[in-house]
């Protein structure tokens, strides 16, 4: 990807005698589809580049002026020439273009109505585009065996038309080993050595790189609907800090998909499986519905009313309000400004307060590099993070970085970044050197230059050292090998980048890391570097930290202490994971009320008192703030199902009952409206949309739902025969067919051209192909204030006493994950990895099943859990790490481990099978659930507001 | 007590030392270990007759690379074999030039003889007829191939003549080594 895209390089090309303005920086059928101007291809993908494999984008090139035959070429292997004439209206290059479809066609078994691509399919779009319109082929088709791929991609192999851009994908661009193409000639198979679940996180992006139905995404087959039939909404991915853009799509009130949403800075086409899977949390079985605690007048009918009653007892008391980051940038402004500064929490814990204070001050004077951005790097050091796991979009782009190496030294040669085929053979093995300072093995690994393996104290030591090192210029004589090659193709690197984070919640690595960058940003000042924080909204949660942020342990003593004048909690949308049981205990015990916004059942939920039905973020509009501090809009995908309705809607209602005297107790309507009251009170608030209603109202709203959409009339006809009035939005898009033009939004909804329904439609809406999109809106970023306050680390609870490193997949990461039945089936068993003479040592042998007991450094609580014993050859001491289902995220400082019974591997594999069983069963239930949904559509007619409002 | 038993075969433990010394010398040569993969298919194809699942998974290992990017090399040469094949495996050329001088009859012919079709083994395990594209003896057409020896100019007659020859020569062999 070019970061340039008001490039200076373009030339004069005469397409059909008309002269185009076409950057020379790619080739030239993406200068043709820079100019919007259609030619069908199907093998070249904006960024992966061009082989050449399909023959389809051939146009007619022309001499000169004069030269009336001109030839052939392939406009994706063609480079963009000064003058250059070409034509794709000759009869010969149409001709051409329409033969290749109708071989295609001859192996390809139309089956549209029952594939789940059709409607959104790029075959069917270049088919038309071609022409070919008559089946003239009467033989027999070449059949193959689907493979089952696992839980999220479908297999279809006889729709292939062999453009090989799915195995480019997976095994170039995603690094993955899993798949491959096979055969020869006429019988050319893509899939897996032999049936399983695809290893890949970065598997989902087959289904949107396949340009038909080959690969299809399981989920949504299974509750099915066409493209044209989907409301969709522009929204975030809630999973990690990455921010991905996405866009959710919903039938008849229940959402069915994610797909990709193009954003040139940050995901640009692909997301990680995480972010299009996980999206069944929010049809889960445990999602809360009703409120509790709250006594309706009427049944099945909740009042303002009886919410005030419910509350109005609570006047004036004192509340702790418990943010987190889950929940919306605005929900956590809201609480934070209800309870006051000093009764408030982040849903931190003290030791999490230190880094995170640090961090805040850090992304004060360091920008986080973008995606597209860290793609630019030519060394990468990552320290002590799975990034693979914790936010594997990043590790995508960190694998496009490394190629940065093959690319140059084919420049060298004269070839273009976009010839792939070539870039890859010049290239080899060639790699821009990655660095690996870990305690576990990660996805990474195969394409470092070093990984060194050491435990998270050693690292600590080893940055400090660096930090001497570049301060006074000392001898390297201390450093290994490794560590002296890093640190000097670190110095000679031109963008080189570091990625630190949270994962380790080691306030020493942390600032650690920091005053490593800050020295060597001094150094080299196009060091990028980025920190990664758990989840989608801590730096949101940042932006609101101040010197009186409470601690959960503050939190905690304040509920505990019978003295102090606390009245209850109100927790937003947290669910206290970070909480041990001992803590747990203390506030079931406590008598203090607990008010609880929330979308599902959880530990705390269990405890409420009172509980709101907080809508997911599919159900919600508001804002998320990603790594770098940028401000991110999500919408609503569907109207919530009252009483379910967005946390700050619930907290303008709870603002009204308690604090009635607070300048923010004013009812609000919509986010628009709560935005202007938080400005009108606060002049730092950063979402000042008054200036922007005014743009959105010259704009006319836009519709979630294509023009296309059939059934307006129907689909509520087993309910009533008229046209039901459609729900009223209180946002910039519209639960409707008709709206503005899609054009016109900076966020879409969806993608679609005339001609192009398929997601490859993007680069209609692209200012040139893979660059920012036409109405790309100005990215907003925090700006951070000085805090007073240095908070200092307090427990003596340090990496000195870890000794065991969890491996924490990213299927299996908070709350949202676990509720998505499909993630708990994708544990294969439990692991634990040692070296050759821990192994020795402790009288294990390898390859065997062993009982393993942790003690948790803080609590003393032990846990056993039964893994099978392997040897990492790369480890050496007694650095221990494994993959343990359902492991608390502690720090362990106590490993004891030995050879498990027969008896205790009988009993875990029959754990094993249960927990599997119960997932296919929550699985069937859910899709059940739903399809009943479908015959009745639960779909409140008019949005907004409680029933009587 | 359990060993696991899902780990996957060590390479020393199910290939040869003979075949592994000959994989060992293709590596040495090669510039990357993973250039040795069809080198080492054919020599555990040479020693065992076809290369099953299992010998696929210990090369790849063996070869520090997928079994998935084996896979594609062993699939892709019509010469590596993915099914237990006959000692001797006939391949047929039914490209062009065969075609125009009488592939089809030679065909007929080898099938009735044999009782197999593409794809199968004789019940005596001593024959496997695949189709070949283009042996590169389009002037000799059409043109057979049996082990490393191509047969050109055939006709049905000659085409059976042959097989009846290792038949025979076959039937030999086996009497010789009874006596």
């Amino acid at each position: 990807m070019s970061d340039d895209n008001n490039t200076p390089n373009t030339v004069t090309v005469y397409i059909d005698d008309q002269p185009y303005q076409v950057s020379t920086d790619d080739n030239l059928l993406a200068g043709v589809l820079s100019q919007k101007l259609n030619l069908p291809y199907f093998c070249w993908h904006p960024s992966m580049g061009s082989v050449g494999a399909c023959r389809q984008c051939a146009v007619t090139q022309y001499q000169d002026e004069n030269d009336q035959r001109g030839r052939l070429v392939m406009a994706c292997t063609t480079p963009v020439t000064d003058g250059m004439r070409i034509s794709l209206k000759d009869s010969q290059s149409e001709t051409f273009r329409e033969q290749v479809i109708s071989a295609m066609m001859t192996n390809h078994p139309h089956d549209c109505p029952v594939c789940a691509e059709g409607g959104e399919c790029h075959l069917q779009d270049m088919t038309v585009m071609t022409g070919h319109s008559t089946r003239e082929y009467k033989g027999d088709k070449r059949t193959f065996v689907n493979q089952n791929l696992g839980e999220f991609v479908g297999h279809e192999m006889n729709r292939c038309i062999t453009c090989y851009r799915c195995v480019r994908y997976y095994k170039d661009y995603a690094g993955g080993t899993d798949f491959g193409v096979y055969g020869t000639s006429n019988k050319v198979c893509f899939g897996r050595q032999e049936e399983g679940q695809l290893e890949s996180e970065f598997s989902g992006n087959l289904i949107e790189v396949c340009p038909t139905g080959v690969f299809t995404n399981k989920l949504f087959s299974a509750h099915y609907t066409r493209k044209w039939d989907l409301q969709s909404a522009p929204s975030i991915c809630s999973f990690c800090s990455v921010g991905c853009n996405t866009s959710v799509g919903e039938r008849y009130g229940s959402v069915r998909r994610v797909m990709n949403r193009y954003n040139y800075d940050i995901n640009g086409y692909f997301l990680c499986d995480k972010g299009r899977f996980g999206i069944g949390f929010v049809n889960g079985l445990t999602r809360i519905r009703k409120t509790k605690g709250i006594s309706p007048q009427f049944p099945n009918k909740l009042s303002r009313l009886d919410v005030s009653k419910a509350l109005v007892h609570f006047k004036g008391k004192h509340f702790i309000g418990v943010g987190s980051a889950r929940a919306s940038f605005e929900a956590n402004y809201y609480l934070q400004q209800l309870v006051g500064k000093k009764q408030f929490s982040l849903g931190y814990s003290h030791n999490e307060m230190v880094f995170a204070e640090q961090h805040q001050q850090f992304l004060k004077h360091h920008k986080a590099p973008s995606l597209a951005e860290i793609e630019q790097s030519d060394f990468v050091l990552i320290i002590d993070e799975d990034i693979t796991q914790i936010a594997p979009r990043i590790a995508l782009s960190v694998r496009q970085a490394l190629r940065n190496a093959s690319i140059e030294q084919a420049e060298k040669l004269g070839v273009p970044s976009w010839q792939d085929s070539a870039v890859r053979t010049i290239g080899g093995n060639t790699l821009s050197p990655l660095y690996l300072l870990q305690s576990k093995a990660t996805k990474l690994d195969d394409v470092a230059e070093a990984v060194i393996l050491q435990k998270t104290q050693d690292t600590i030591e080893l940055l400090h050292l660096f930090t001497t090192l570049l301060q006074n210029n000392h001898e390297l004589s201390k450093l290994s090998d490794d560590n002296v090659s890093l640190l000097n193709k670190l110095l000679a690197a031109k963008k080189p980048l570091i990625v630190g984070g949270w994962s380790h919640q080691s306030s020493a690595l942390f600032s650690a890391t920091i005053e490593f960058i800050a020295v060597l940003s001094k150094a080299k000042h196009t060091l990028r570097a980025c920190l990664l924080p758990p989840e989608a909204n801590s730096i949101g949660q940042l932006a609101l930290m101040d010197e009186n942020s409470l601690s959960i342990e503050q939190v905690l003593y304040k509920v505990m202490d019978t003295e102090d004048e606390i009245d209850g909690l109100i927790l937003l949308e947290n669910d206290f994971a970070v909480l041990n049981d001992a803590q747990l205990n203390c506030l079931k015990e406590t008598d203090k009320t607990i008010i609880c916004l929330d979308h599902s059942d959880n530990q705390i939920t269990a405890l409420a008192d009172i509980i709101f039905p907080a809508a997911p973020i599919t159900e919600s509009d508001g804002h998320l703030v990603n790594y770098q501090g940028q401000i991110q809009a999500f919408y609503q995908v569907h109207p919530s199902v009252l009483p379910v309705q967005e946390s700050w809607r619930w907290l303008s209602l709870i603002a009204k009952a308690i604090y009635p005297k607070h300048a923010l107790a004013q009812e609000v309507d919509s986010l628009a409206e709560l935005h202007q009251l938080f400005f009108q009170q606060d002049a730092n608030w950063p979402l000042n949309t008054a200036a922007n209603a005014n743009d959105a109202k010259a704009i006319k709203a836009i519709a979630r739902e294509p023009h296309r959409a059939s059934g307006r009339t129907a689909k509520m006809a087993n309910i009533s025969v008229h046209e039901a009035k459609v729900s009223q939005s209180t946002d910039n898009y519209r639960f409707s067919m008709e709206g503005g033009d899609l054009n016109h939004a900076t966020e879409m909804p969806f993608t679609w051209s005339p001609g192009w329904n398929s997601n490859q439609s993007i680069h209609q809406f692209q200012r040139k192909v893979a660059g920012q999109l036409t109405h790309q809106a100005n990215a907003q970023f925090i700006d951070f204030t000085d805090i007073k306050r240095v908070i200092e680390p307090r427990t003596p609870l340090s990496e000195h006493q870890q000794c065991f490193y969890p491996q924490i997949p990213w299927h299996r990461s908070g709350l949202q994950s676990s509720l998505n039945p499909e993630f708990a089936l994708l544990h294969q068993v439990n692991k634990v990895f040692m070296s050759s003479t821990e192994i020795a040592k402790r009288q294990l042998m390898e390859n065997h099943w062993v009982s393993l007991e942790l003690t948790a450094a803080c609590t003393g609580e032990k846990r056993q859990y039964i893994a099978q014993l392997l040897l990492d050859e790369k480890l050496t001491g007694d650095l221990i790490y494994g993959d343990i289902d359902q492991l608390p995220d502690r720090i362990y400082s106590e490993v004891s481990v030995s050879i498990a019974s027969a008896q205790q591997v009988e009993s875990y594999q029959n754990r094993c099978q249960q927990l599997r069983q119960k997932a296919n069963q929550d699985k069937a239930l859910i899709l059940e659930k739903l399809k009943v949904q479908d015959a009745y559509i639960p779909i409140r007619l008019v949005s907004g507001g409680l029933d009587n409002a | 007590m359990e060993i696991i038993k899902t780990i996957t075969v060590h390479p020393k433990d199910y290939l040869t030392s003979q075949e592994l010394a000959e994989i060992d010398h293709e590596i040495s040569i090669m510039e990357t270990r993973e250039a040795a993969g069809i080198e080492a298919l054919k020599v555990v194809q040479a020693h065992r007759g076809w290369i099953s699942d299992e010998s696929l998974h210990v090369i790849a290992t063996y070869l520090r690379m997928s079994s998935a990017e084996l896979e594609g090399v062993a699939t892709f040469y019509n010469l590596i074999y993915r099914q237990p094949v006959g000692k001797y495996v006939i391949h047929l050329c039914d490209s062009v030039s065969c075609h125009l001088t009488g592939y089809q009859q030679v065909l007929n012919a080898i099938v009735q003889h044999l009782n197999i079709g593409y794809g199968q083994t004789t019940e005596d395990n001593l024959f496997t007829l695949l189709s070949n594209v283009c042996l590169g003896g389009c002037d000799k057409a059409p043109v057979m191939m049996i082990g490393k020896q191509h047969y050109e100019h055939l006709t049905p007659e000659k085409a059976v003549e042959i097989i009846t020859a290792l038949q025979n020569q076959n039937q030999n062999e086996n009497v010789e080594v009874e006596l």
